[in-house]
């Protein structure tokens, strides 16, 4: 392990992160900076070598740290003016630890400190990685190029050397800086990404509320073991929740940066899994809604939706339209690869039932099947649906525009899964659809840190815990985003009564 | 300090010890976390781990017999000075066949594992295949092949044992 590259690595992943959240004007409270950024700088930097092979240039150690230096100084030139003329301020960290937290985020910290070790150890395993990214990745090590002799072997057994180029690049640059295996970055994005989802619940549940659901959530079992096995759909996960979790902040605010930022998320979504691109496609409606609801006049609205598409887009035209077609050796139709029989919706209905029955709640004839659903996910969901179906019932009133878009999101999801299957006929059940799935679980976060039911026990809590004083304040408890929307609606059984 | 912080401490304790004791959860915590200090595989433990950190035993150890075979027979065809080897892979359902516990690489794997070119009996280039995989007394070895009715028996054999498998799981040849 060369730590000399992997500090300037995660310096880099900053750096650039934190430079795109400043050209977007997008304010959070320092820690979520912090993780933001490293997550966003994930992906800014894999583009890197994808760059330097689109002008030929050759991926050398030298010209990789030059390419993330160049490129953290790009993204980092309006904080640097800001910083010439004084008008910046450092940031205070504020991390407002309660002692009753402590227990679940040791358990956190256990669980994570094998899945970072297991990251670091093992050699890239799976299978969809040695026949593509993997294979490409080591090769451009050696040969200083992405077209490199991987493309002179038989590849009839395998169409992974098309997949987009963010895993392929992140190993490039971690195998020549950080460590021979790489895969590091997966880790880095993986507990940056945890952190800020219990950060996420903890801005409007009681810790303690949060902690029992953040407990559910890492546990996991599939999706955990994606934080240590090198595959595209845990990183699609973060991006295209990161895309909606800013989308619902740009519907409360009103703030177009937001909404260019949201836009610049879901591009790098796409940018992972190009098919992302159509579960994009089914979140229009969900804009045309609000946006018919904020009066915003029909030219804005076509505008808007042709950026929401187009971004994405230009990610997905950048491999497909550009790489693959014009530098890869090797011939590929995407035209081939999609359902030709658009008249016969019966595989979306027969994936969408099997997907339910099987992945969701683990209802097989197939013994090896059954129970699936928990051997996968654990209980979350069954936790989020009983926090569903309990609000449904009893706190129907506290739905926010945040819990909407969220159960929108999940919706998207759900159907948009069976949708791909029945559009792209090698997304398999087993494969494809279990871990496209995993895009709906932090979206579920979202909906259940809004639930009336969670915000009633928190309340609870918080009065038990500290009694309000009449006049005073409550201490701040959040360790989160300040700039906050208004509050979720915050049933109290005392109040209603 | 507050004394109902402390009793929402002991609550998180405790829950933490229902959710860890559950069949499903302390199962989950014992096969996938635990094992890391604790296991009969003892190359999935840390202390193993630890004293194990060159890059090579690492992968011999998590990628098994598909990681060695590769580097045999890249080392078997460099000690015999075989130049532009071009291997002919046998297909799984071949090995099946011959009741060898082996997965072999697909093409790009074994190339990835060894830097040796390797083909399938239906590949475009199977034609310029100069070495191939074969079964010999329950195990793989490798032999040159030194001409067209040679690589010919050598292809059918391979697709001798997929259409064999192939009717047996009553697909079409």
């Amino acid at each position: 392990m060369n730590f000399t590259g992997l500090l300037f690595v995660l310096i880099g992943h900053f750096l650039s992160g934190r430079g795109t959240l400043a050209i977007f004007n997008i304010k959070l409270k320092p820690l979520i900076t912090f993780l933001v950024s490293m997550i966003l700088g994930v992906a800014l930097l894999s583009l890197v070598p994808f760059i330097m092979q689109l002008f030929y240039i050759p991926i050398t150690r030298t010209n990789v740290i030059l390419g993330i230096a160049i490129l953290c100084l790009l993204l980092n030139i309006p904080t640097l003016i800001r910083l010439r003329s004084g008008n910046i301020t450092m940031p205070k960290l504020n991390f407002n630890l309660e002692f009753y937290e402590i227990p679940v985020l040791l358990v956190f910290t256990v669980v994570m400190l094998v899945s970072i070790w297991r990251c670091f150890y093992y050699p890239p395993f799976a299978r969809d990685m040695l026949s593509g990214p993997e294979a490409i990745a080591e090769f451009t090590v050696r040969e200083k190029t992405m077209l490199n002799s991987i493309f002179s072997l038989n590849l009839e057994s395998t169409n992974n050397h098309l997949k987009p180029p963010y895993v392929t690049d992140l190993q490039i640059i971690y195998k020549m800086l950080v460590s021979p295996f790489g895969q590091v970055w997966l880790s880095v994005l993986a507990v940056s990404f945890l952190i800020w989802a219990y950060a996420i619940l903890r801005e409007k549940l009681h810790p303690f509320i949060a902690g029992i659901i953040f407990l559910f959530f890492f546990t996991m079992p599939d999706p955990f073991a994606y934080t240590y096995i090198m595959l595209f759909d845990y990183s699609n996960m973060v991006f295209f929740f990161a895309g909606f979790y800013f989308l619902v902040q740009y519907l409360e605010k009103k703030q177009y940066n937001i909404f260019l930022f949201s836009v610049l998320l879901f591009g790098i979504a796409t940018y992972i899994r190009l098919e992302t691109l159509v579960l994009e496609g089914l979140i229009l409606p969900l804009l045309f809604f609000y946006f018919r609801k904020d009066k915003v006049p029909p030219v804005k609205i076509i505008i808007r939706f042709a950026i929401f598409l187009i971004v994405p887009f230009f990610f997905y035209e950048m491999w497909v339209g550009l790489f693959v077609k014009h530098y890869l050796p090797v011939h590929f139709d995407v035209s081939q690869e999609i359902n030709k029989n658009f008249s016969n919706l019966s595989p979306f209905f027969e994936r969408l039932g099997s997907m339910t029955k099987i992945l969701i709640f683990g209802i097989s004839d197939n013994p090896n099947q059954k129970d699936i659903n928990l051997r996968l996910y654990g209980y979350f969901v069954y936790l989020f649906l009983l926090i569903l179906i309990v609000d449904i019932i009893f706190y129907r009133k506290y739905f926010t525009l945040e819990s909407k878009v969220a159960l929108y999101g999940i919706l998207v999801v759900y159907l948009g899964m069976p949708f791909l299957g029945y559009l792209i006929p090698w997304v398999d059940l087993m494969n494809t659809t279990k871990r496209g799935l995993y895009k709906m679980f932090p979206l579920m976060l979202l909906y259940m840190r809004n639930s009336g039911l969670l915000q009633m026990l928190s309340n609870n809590i918080r009065n038990w815990e500290l009694p309000q004083i009449p006049g005073a304040k409550r201490p701040k408890t959040a360790m989160a985003n300040t700039s906050q929307p208004k509050p979720a609606a915050q049933p109290n059984k005392k109040n209603k009564k | 300090m507050n004394f109902k912080k402390i009793i929402l401490f002991v609550a998180a304790c405790l829950i933490l010890l229902i959710f860890f004791n559950t069949t499903f959860y302390g199962n989950w915590f014992q096969t996938k976390i635990y094992r890391a200090w604790e296991s009969e595989a003892e190359v999935e433990t840390f202390d193993y781990q630890w004293d194990h950190m060159d890059p090579v035993q690492r992968k011999i150890d998590k990628l098994a017999s598909t990681y060695t075979f590769s580097q045999q027979v890249a080392e078997f065809l460099k000690k015999n000075g075989a130049k532009n080897p071009l291997v002919l892979l046998p297909p799984q359902e071949y090995i099946k066949e011959r009741q060898i516990d082996m997965i072999i690489p697909e093409p790009i794997v074994f190339y990835y594992h060894c830097g040796v070119k390797g083909a399938w009996y239906n590949s475009a280039n199977v034609n310029q295949a100069n070495w191939a995989i074969i079964a010999r007394n329950g195990e793989l070895t490798i032999i040159p092949i030194q001409n067209q009715p040679e690589r010919d028996a050598i292809i059918a054999s391979y697709k001798s044992a997929v259409d064999k498998a192939n009717q047996a799981a009553g697909q079409p040849k």
